[in-house]
């Protein structure tokens, strides 16, 4: 296997070799996980396996972090926001179509969330898809963890006007 | 009615859920049909050749339009001569760039 890579150096087919072994097993392993977490934060599922194949890109083309979940997850979560103002531009500009991949039982709450403001989103998907602390959250999302609170209250409060409505 | 917080978190948490529920466990691919490593490698070494020989060839081409062959050197110093009556040899070798004039 080592032979058949096309590059000069020995030293370098060993390195490479054996990162892009690990990056094949946390690949496997983390894909779902990561693909479950993008379709929550942007409800859009051909989004998030785009986000997910991007971020492994850039993930193989740096050297091999400690903790690689976490910070995959991470790499997730900032994606997902640059994608939030990238759909703000295109809301700007052109008249979207909805994705269709929605499941008809969880139309209401998925499409209410979809209407929230994006942090509030980001928020209530880490929350209660990611059953993730507060704390953890406001590191994911750099703020402090009033901010997390408030956001996740504000969203709850707005959702539970819809519903009523 | 309005309801409970506990009511619409419980719900947020069943909707997320079952958004996900048909998402497969594992890649419908490797990541080693990707192949993204190699090809990069491939590509950028094959940048670097073109390049390298857009630059050869930018060279020969300057050269060969700068330096006028023989021929047209000669050539050059006849139709001078017969224009130009007096013009002396180190101004024709001057002229044409030429250290032994003809």
């Amino acid at each position: 296997m080592v032979r058949d890579l096309p590059i000069e150096t020995p030293e370098i087919v060993e390195v490479t070799v054996a990162a892009w072994g690990t990056i094949e097993e946390i690949y496997r392993a983390q894909w779902a996980p990561l693909v479950r977490l993008a379709s929550v934060l942007t409800t859009d599922r051909a989004r998030a396996e785009d986000i997910v194949h991007d971020v492994f890109v850039r993930f193989a083309a740096r050297p091999l972090p400690q903790d690689a979940p976490s910070y995959l997850r991470q790499m997730v979560v900032n994606s997902a926001r640059d994608h939030y103002r990238r759909v703000k531009v295109e809301h700007r500009f052109l008249h979207v179509v909805p994705p269709s991949d929605v499941i008809p039982e969880v139309d209401e709450i998925i499409i209410l969330v979809r209407r929230l403001p994006s942090r509030q989103r980001q928020a209530l998907a880490l929350r209660y898809y990611a059953d993730l602390s507060v704390d953890q959250i406001a590191e994911l999302l750099d703020c402090p963890s009033g901010t997390v609170k408030s956001l996740l209250h504000r969203g709850i409060e707005a959702l539970r006007r819809e519903l009523a409505t | 009615m309005r309801p409970s917080y506990t009511e619409v978190e419980g719900r947020l948490a069943r909707s997320f859920d079952a958004f996900v529920a048909d998402i497969p466990d594992h890649p419908p691919v490797a990541w080693s049909t990707f192949s993204a490593a190699p090809a990069r490698r491939n590509h950028h070494r094959q940048r670097i050749l073109g390049i390298a020989a857009s630059v050869v060839l930018i060279f020969l081409a300057t050269v060969s339009w700068a330096s006028p062959s023989a021929g047209a050197r000669y050539h050059g110093a006849v139709v001078l001569r017969a224009t130009t009556p007096g013009i002396s040899r180190l101004d024709q070798a001057h002229l044409f760039r030429n250290p032994s004039p003809a």
